[in-house]
């Protein structure tokens, strides 16, 4: 056992995670992010299994453990009780402890996650809000959503939506005192610092990446990793 | 697989849900780019369903944000 492995053992997530994989290959043959990735549980399984702090630390570097949706299908379906999931889960927050997300196009991503969501939710009280959802950022949403984002208060209104207002209701304004209290929550379980230490690995990579991290969505090394996507390398095989 | 295997793979995964008297839990992405749809929702459920639907004011970040931002913030 290594020092990578021990610290995989102390999160309860990986110990209910993996009791045991005979590598029948189940949980791949459910598993939805196998149908599109590169990807599969029976592979990570297998190699947590080694105990081998080489193999933990190529995985924590990789991809390979940024493809899992954690619908845990896997755990449904396991003859063993174990749920690949669950040690995804506990991977990728190794990955994010160590700094080593940084090495892989998908884990870099998490800084885009960091300041998409986490920043917004610590200033809103939302995950997303409507003011951030702006078509540079959400093409999908197509051209007429520029309409609705410059007509938003006559239109919001008009649906039904309590766009900024008191009391509940769709896209209401959050209490400041819900969002002291939601701070705190991030503060105690350690989601603050978690959203530290992304950014400090993140900033490093920039540098040595030589782009500009700047702050917030306006950075040079913010939209390498929101637009970077090997398709060719992450699609299934 | 036969049906009765299945059955009983997923019978520890059901559960029961109640016909009435719901809290509605929201979905931020859900108000931010479908701005219509709770409000189109919620008068069915309560006008056309005639369900009890509770609302609070103080209901801040979605459920879906404790699955998905696992990866980085939790």
């Amino acid at each position: 056992m290594g020092q990578l492995f021990d610290k995989l053992n102390s999160d309860v997530r990986f110990v209910e995670g993996i009791k045991g994989c005979i590598n029948c290959g189940t949980c791949t043959a459910i598993c939805p992010a196998a149908e599109v990735y590169d990807y599969q549980p029976r592979t990570i399984a297998h190699l947590v299994q080694t105990r081998d702090d080489s193999i933990i630390e190529n995985l924590l570097k990789s991809d390979t453990i940024w493809y899992c949706g954690e619908c845990m299908s896997c755990k449904t379906r396991c003859p063993r009780n174990n749920a690949p999931g669950l040690i995804i889960q506990a991977l990728r927050k190794l990955s994010i402890e160590t700094g080593l997300f940084v090495e892989s196009e998908k884990g870099r991503q998490q800084l885009a996650l960091k300041r998409m969501l986490s920043d917004t939710i610590i200033e809103t009280g939302y995950c997303v809000h409507f003011d951030h959802t702006t078509l540079d950022m959400f093409p999908e949403q197509g051209p007429m959503w520029q309409w609705v984002q410059d007509n938003r208060e006559a239109f919001l209104p008009k649906v039904g939506a309590n766009y900024k207002g008191e009391g509940p209701g769709a896209m209401r304004a959050i209490p400041q005192s819900d969002i002291d209290e939601l701070r705190n929550i991030f503060e105690v379980s350690g989601g603050l610092k978690w959203m530290e230490t992304i950014e400090e690995f993140s900033a490093k990579k920039a540098q040595e990446m030589g782009l500009d991290i700047g702050e917030g969505k306006a950075s040079e090394y913010f939209a390498n990793i929101y637009t970077s996507n090997n398709q060719a390398k992450h699609s299934r095989k | 697989m036969k049906l009765e295997g299945k059955r009983k793979i997923w019978n520890e995964y059901q559960k029961d849900i109640a016909d009435d008297k719901y809290f509605y839990v929201r979905s931020c992405i859900r108000q931010a780019v479908f701005p219509g749809s709770e409000n189109t929702y919620l008068r069915i459920m309560r006008d056309v369903l005639k369900k009890d639907v509770h609302e609070s004011a103080h209901h801040t970040t979605c459920t879906g944000i404790g699955y998905q931002d696992r990866k980085s913030v939790v």
